[in-house]
């Protein structure tokens, strides 16, 4: 039996979360799932996401729940801009993970459909990527295999003449 | 196994590959057998790299047993590996069948063929699932949407999979996004040349940049720099027919440097520009930063280009009174947003724009609003804040408006509100925090849509809170802190099932607070709550067991204040909240905790109970009796059995002086229904707390001696007792928080010595006695003690900077 207003996450490795209704319908797959569960007592298996993953999740939608976002309703997004520095301080913490952590945050946050995670990670990684300044930079920092042969780098170098001048 | 200079080994034979290098040297110590050397280019650090190590180094020495097989393994390739096990089973297989195979021939070669075979499809085990390598193409699609577009040059030389990305991914080149910085100059003209990558944009985008830029040395060029770019723009023809989006936003440094030329050649490039766009334009933006005169700006709004645009915003420009007539003809405008634009009135006739959804005006100096905007049939946001409207001028009534759902007059003059304001049928959202607010009408409670109310810093005496919770069933946000409200009155019938989860009510007058309004809400949920800066002096919430066990339940709560109140028992709700981090009980009435028999029995017991281990001489505070504890096998529950009540059975009289101790074990709820005594409140209380209190603020009470019952706080690094009346810390104190305490606040109190001081404390370390300076050097942990404005004689406090580092003394 779960307490009421909660339910019931398990992960692909089995583990179990107990988690408010509400925290949980963030996720909007979650949500989706949860209205067509008749059951409120049925736990809900997540498949694609790992426990240790799945905690992270959730204290990411505890804190979001329990602190909404300052952004009220009357500030218009600038949609336009490709803003990376607007990550709010308790979001940096938590996106302060090592690589594969973060990768798999993002799938799970796309999983899950719960899309101010996925872009708070996105955006972590475009930072990353933005603090690089040479392809071999970034290749060793994600540890990319250049699948480049010789020919197919000089193609690419003739091909994209704007690409050539790193002034 | 000898060791050998390989430097000094002849090669007789190697075998190079991708991965894997083995050489075959002459061993010079023994002619017969040869040394080889094992290079794998794999990286270190892992179980399963280690065990591919670990059998090749195994099966050369199987081969070879005496003669030295080097193995090195070099972090060469960054992928990680993990071989199955069936696979590392699979090569031993191999290898033993090798061994049997080439018996007596004892050929290297073999064996190594076998191996280097292996390395060779070491390939495909290298598991990429923990690099980016994992994300599908459309997630990194996302993450390159927030990466600036100068830098896909880079991103299209990774890999094949990067390049195929950015080269044929339209999405991402939706929006050219361009900061007024040479690297970006550069790469617009780089960008020019390649015919085949131009973009078929929807939003150009010339914005300042964000961190990269340094002030001092660039600014001169950023004048001519961000010219450049609009020059640029138009000279090389871009083609910008898909341009449906223009946002300029110069550096705010420009305005100061611009001159009158440079302000006439932005204004014409500008112009240029706007024509370039070919009528297709729907959003401009300009964030002018006041680098144009009112009239340059008036002239750039006439462009015809504008003349369909959906969204307008013309933050940080000064207008002209012509130019706000013109805005009304943008007969288009959905969105129009003019913060920061030095005005005194809302734009005329704007209410006949019949699309106008969204209108913000905030920082401005507007002193009253005409009505006639509330009349807009299609208005749904209203942003005033940031003004000084003292008055809503209701010359026309204001009819039902079906339309409105955000209002935001925060920061404003508004004394009083007018009835019409119950009109606004359709209001979800509504600010008027920091305004003079003294009374709210009564039609205030018809704004049944209501899910955030903020009435935050007004003046307002009464708020009907049993007419809110009745009309706004969907209100979920409601701040009212920093008024002068003395009573919320409600019935509890209301609050089942209410969504009310944020409610703010700190720094009112209140001096009753009945806490059903929490338990059946779900204000409990939120980490926060305060209470402070009232006049309460009671919390009655647990009137019965199952509230209680309700709220026992309510885990999240952090940090609560109650500081600033007139407290003098601490309120039995706290019983309820054992995570609780950080407790604010400062400035209230509370006082010492009674004095009597049982106490002192207590705190010896007490005092056993955690310091059992320990090994201490000591004069106690009360009289100066030595006693050496050395009873080092004292256990609670020792302890515990010596209280003469159990704790399991409930304490029935209303005013119990014994003591009871909920045991550890037992953390079930207890039946306190009966507990009033603040005493034993405060034990229980702090018992509970004990996993988790960290912080607790108790300064500006009425403490006259530390409250013994605070050596339940395990955990308690920081603990404030300022402004009270204690004259003494007794021994325990030291010991008990010899190891959590970081940061202690005893000033101004009525210490006359530093405790301890004069070598009266007599320290038993490991090796010998110690006569310690004072006692503060035996909280490890301290890194600030605040000891001033006590009664201490100036000569004494020579003895207190402390001889351990890093403590701070204030």
């Amino acid at each position: 039996m779960t307490e009421l207003g909660k339910i019931k996450l398990v992960s692909s490795d089995s583990q179990e979360f107990e988690v408010d209704r509400e925290v949980a319908a963030m996720s909007q797959t979650i949500k989706n799932l949860l209205e067509a569960i008749e059951d409120e007592n049925t736990a809900i298996p997540i498949e694609n996401v790992k426990g240790e993953i799945l905690e992270r999740v959730i204290h990411y939608c505890e804190h979001h729940y329990n602190h909404p976002s300052p952004k009220n309703l009357t500030e218009n997004e600038n949609e336009y801009e490709r803003r990376t520095d607007d990550i709010e301080p308790w979001d940096q913490t938590f996106c302060n993970v090592e690589q594969p952590i973060l990768f798999e945050l993002i799938l799970a946050a796309n999983y899950l459909d719960i899309k101010p995670l996925l872009d708070v990670c996105c955006k972590t990684v475009a930072n990353l990527i933005k603090e690089c300044r040479s392809p071999e930079e970034i290749r060793k920092r994600f540890k990319i295999k250049n699948d480049f042969t010789k020919e197919e780098e000089e193609e690419i170098r003739k091909e994209n003449a704007w690409c050539l001048d790193e002034k | 196994m000898e060791i050998v200079a390989l430097e000094e080994a002849e090669v007789i034979d190697s075998i190079y590959h991708e991965n894997l290098e083995i050489e075959y040297h002459k061993n010079p110590l023994n002619k017969t057998s040869p040394i080889v050397t094992l290079n794998l280019h794999i990286s270190s650090d892992n179980d399963d790299q280690n065990k591919v190590k670990i059998l090749l180094k195994m099966v050369l020495n199987s081969l070879y047993p005496e003669d030295s097989a080097m193995i090195t393994v070099e972090n060469a390739s960054p992928q990680s590996i993990k071989i199955p096990q069936e696979e590392l089973s699979y090569l031993q297989e191999t290898v033993d069948y090798e061994l049997e195979e080439t018996k007596g021939e004892q050929n290297l070669f073999n064996i190594i063929m076998v191996v280097q075979d292996f390395v060779n499809n070491l390939d495909d085990f290298l598991v990429i699932d923990q690099t980016i390598g994992i994300l599908p193409n459309e997630l990194l699609i996302n993450i390159f949407s927030h990466v600036p577009i100068t830098r896909y040059q880079l991103l299209s030389k990774v890999n094949k999979q990067w390049n195929e990305i950015i080269r044929t991914e339209k999405k991402l080149w939706d929006q050219i996004w361009i900061t007024n910085s040479e690297e970006n100059l550069n790469f617009l003209e780089d960008f020019y040349q390649t015919s085949r990558c131009l973009p078929k944009a929807k939003t150009l985008s010339i914005t300042q940049d964000e961190k990269h830029f340094e002030y001092e040395t660039k600014l001169n060029s950023q004048v001519t720099n961000f010219l450049a770019i609009l020059d640029l723009l138009h000279l090389k023809k871009f083609d910008f027919k898909g341009i449906q989006c223009l946002a300029i936003e110069p550096f705010r440094e420009l305005s100061n440097l611009i001159h009158s030329k440079q302000e006439q050649s932005l204004l014409t490039s500008l112009l240029r520009l706007l024509r370039s766009l070919r009528n297709n334009l729907q959003i401009f933006h300009f964030n002018g930063s006041f680098i144009l005169a009112p009239k340059k700006i008036l002239q750039l709004l006439k462009s015809k280009t504008l003349k369909g645009i959906t969204s307008l915003n013309l933050t940080n420009n000064s207008l002209l009174h012509h130019s706000l007539d013109l805005l009304s003809s943008f007969k288009q405008l959905v969105t129009l947003q003019l913060t920061n634009c030095n005005l005194v009135a809302i734009p005329p006739n704007l209410h006949l724009l019949k699309k106008l959804k969204s209108l913000t005006i905030s920082n401005n100096i507007i002193k009253s609003i005409s009505s006639s905007i509330f009349n807009s049939k299609s208005l749904q946001i209203l942003v005033l804040n940031n003004n000084k409207i003292h008055e809503i001028d209701f010359i026309n009534e204001i009819k039902e408006n079906k339309s409105l759902k955000v209002l935001n007059l925060k920061n404003n003059k508004l004394s009083s509100l007018s009835s019409d304001i119950g009109n606004l049928k359709s209001l979800r959202f509504l600010d008027l925090s920091f305004n003079s607010l003294v009374s709210l009408p009564e039609s205030f409670y018809n704004l049944n849509k209501l899910r955030h109310l903020n009435l935050d810093n007004n003046k307002i005496q009464e708020f009907n809170l049993n007419k809110a919770l009745l009309n706004f069933t969907k209100l979920s946000n409601l701040n009212l802190q920093f008024n002068r409200i003395s009573s919320f009155q409600f019935d509890e019938k209301y609050l089942n099932n209410h969504p009310l989860s944020t409610f703010l009510f700190n720094n009112n007058q209140l001096s009753h607070f009945d806490g059903n309004l929490l338990v059946k809400t779900k204000i409990l949920a939120r980490n926060n709550i305060s209470f402070a800066f009232n006049n309460l002096a009671d919390l009655q919430i647990l009137d019965s067991k199952e509230k209680l066990n309700k709220t026992f339940k309510i885990t999240q709560i952090d940090n609560i204040k109650l500081n600033n109140n007139r407290f003098e028992q601490f309120p039995s709700f706290l019983f309820a909240l054992y995570n609780i981090k950080s407790l604010d009980l400062s400035n209230n009435l509370f006082t010492c905790l009674p004095r009597n028999k049982i106490k002192r029995k207590m705190i010896n017991n007490n005092y056993n109970n955690t310091f059992s281990n320990n090994n201490f001489q000591y004069k106690t505070e009360d009289g100066h009796v030595e006693m050496v504890n050395k009873n080092k096998k004292m256990t609670t529950k020792s302890i515990k059995s010596k209280q003469p009540i159990k704790s399991k059975q409930p304490i029935k009289s209303q005013k119990a002086q014994n003591l009871t101790f909920i045991q550890e074990n037992e953390r079930k709820i207890p039946d306190i229904s009966n507990l009033s005594d603040s005493f034993l409140h405060s034990i229980n209380i702090f018992q509970h707390l004990s996993s988790s209190l960290t912080s607790l603020n108790l300064s500006g009470n009425r403490i006259f001696s530390f409250p013994t019952e605070l050596y339940e706080l395990k955990k308690l690094s920081d603990l404030n007792l300022s402004h009270n009346y204690i004259k003494e810390l007794s021994m325990s104190f030291f010991n008990f928080f010899k190891n959590s305490l970081v940061s202690f606040d005893i000033s101004y109190n009525q210490f006359n010595k530093i405790p301890f001081s004069n070598g009266e404390l007599v320290f038993k370390s490991k090796k010998y006695l110690e006569i310690l300076p004072n006692a503060f050097v035996l909280l490890l942990k301290l890194k600030k003690l605040y000891f001033h404005n006590n009664k201490i004689p100036n000569h004494e406090y020579r003895s207190l900077p402390l001889s351990i580092s890093g403590v701070d003394v204030l």
